[in-house]
């Protein structure tokens, strides 16, 4: 057993929310609860996997997993950005102005 | 792992929360080149909501004017026709068309998988001496280029009455009435 801590922080966003976070291993749910911040558990060896749900919805979702083992750290942090709604505005490159009717713009968030 | 967010585009206007950050950005976009999206990335900033792209085609929507709508017509030199929204609005230069009759927008969208998008377009003027419809024309390309046959019928001859204001019916005797054609 070992003793972790799990931390949700927003970093763009001053207004503090409450997480709702969920945690499995092997398919079971070992915590299924609210924080501000912190929980503090007490957990096996192995693998988990994580989600976290901000509850004010300006946050973005967090789906991962994590390792505990004897070399591991004792702290697990989660950072949340705060999401702008923003407006996109495609048009045609030939014609100034002209609005594409229909279609998708697809947007890949890079790793760096 | 990249994420990847969806934004649906509806006339021109598509919207979703994201976070700051530098994203990477693709389109589908049907009868358009899909590689032209401009930019082809972009950083999303605190404060800055609004971002614009541009995306370009490669068809071509030749319109033949005749006084007859047929390919063997008299072909009507100086059309000005405007390439428009779904409401009529009107984008880009006007295309005029030439010695043979053809008004040629270049750069439009095609597709030959059957959902060609529409291609909205009407004519502003004729040569002078031809009738003609302004109202907002749909053409759907399903190849790379189509013509369509526009008919600019002659103008009909009309009888122009003129007499005295002061004397009803009292024609005036000589003279010249000239019209001049609004812009």
């Amino acid at each position: 057993m070992k003793y972790i801590k799990i931390k949700c922080k927003a970093i763009n966003d001053l207004n503090t929310c409450k997480y709702h976070v969920i945690i499995l291993n092997n398919k079971n749910i070992i915590f299924d609860g609210y924080t501000k911040e912190t929980i503090y558990l007490n957990v096996k060896i192995g693998i988990y996997n994580i989600v976290i749900i901000p509850c004010n919805n300006k946050l973005n979702k967090i789906c991962s997993s994590f390792i505990v083992d004897d070399n591991s750290c004792n702290t697990f942090n989660f950072v949340f950005y705060k999401k702008n709604p923003i407006t996109i505005k495609i048009t045609d490159k030939n014609y100034k102005g002209l609005p594409i009717e229909k279609g998708k713009i697809i947007i890949w968030q890079n790793n760096t | 792992m990249a994420k990847q967010h969806i934004v649906p585009i509806t006339n021109g206007i598509g919207s979703k929360e994201l976070a700051n950050g530098n994203y990477s950005v693709t389109s589908s976009i049907t009868g358009y080149d899909n590689s032209t999206i401009t930019p082809d990335s972009v950083e999303i900033s605190e404060g800055l909501d609004n971002y614009e792209f541009t995306v370009s085609a490669t068809g071509t929507l030749i319109l033949h004017v005749s006084n007859d709508g047929t390919e063997i017509g008299i072909p009507i030199v100086g059309a000005t026709f405007y390439r428009c929204d779904a409401s009529g609005n009107t984008y880009g230069d006007a295309v005029v068309s030439d010695d043979e009759g053809n008004a040629t927008f270049n750069n439009v969208p095609y597709s030959t998988e059957g959902n060609a998008p529409n291609v909205y377009y009407k004519q502003t003027s004729s040569d002078g001496e031809h009738e003609f419809t302004s109202e907002l024309q749909t053409a759907t390309l399903e190849e790379e280029s189509v013509t369509i046959e526009i008919s600019n019928l002659p103008a009909v001859e009309r009888t122009i009455n003129l007499t005295d204001a002061y004397y009803s019916g009292l024609p005036i005797e000589n003279g010249e009435i000239t019209l001049s054609e609004q812009e």
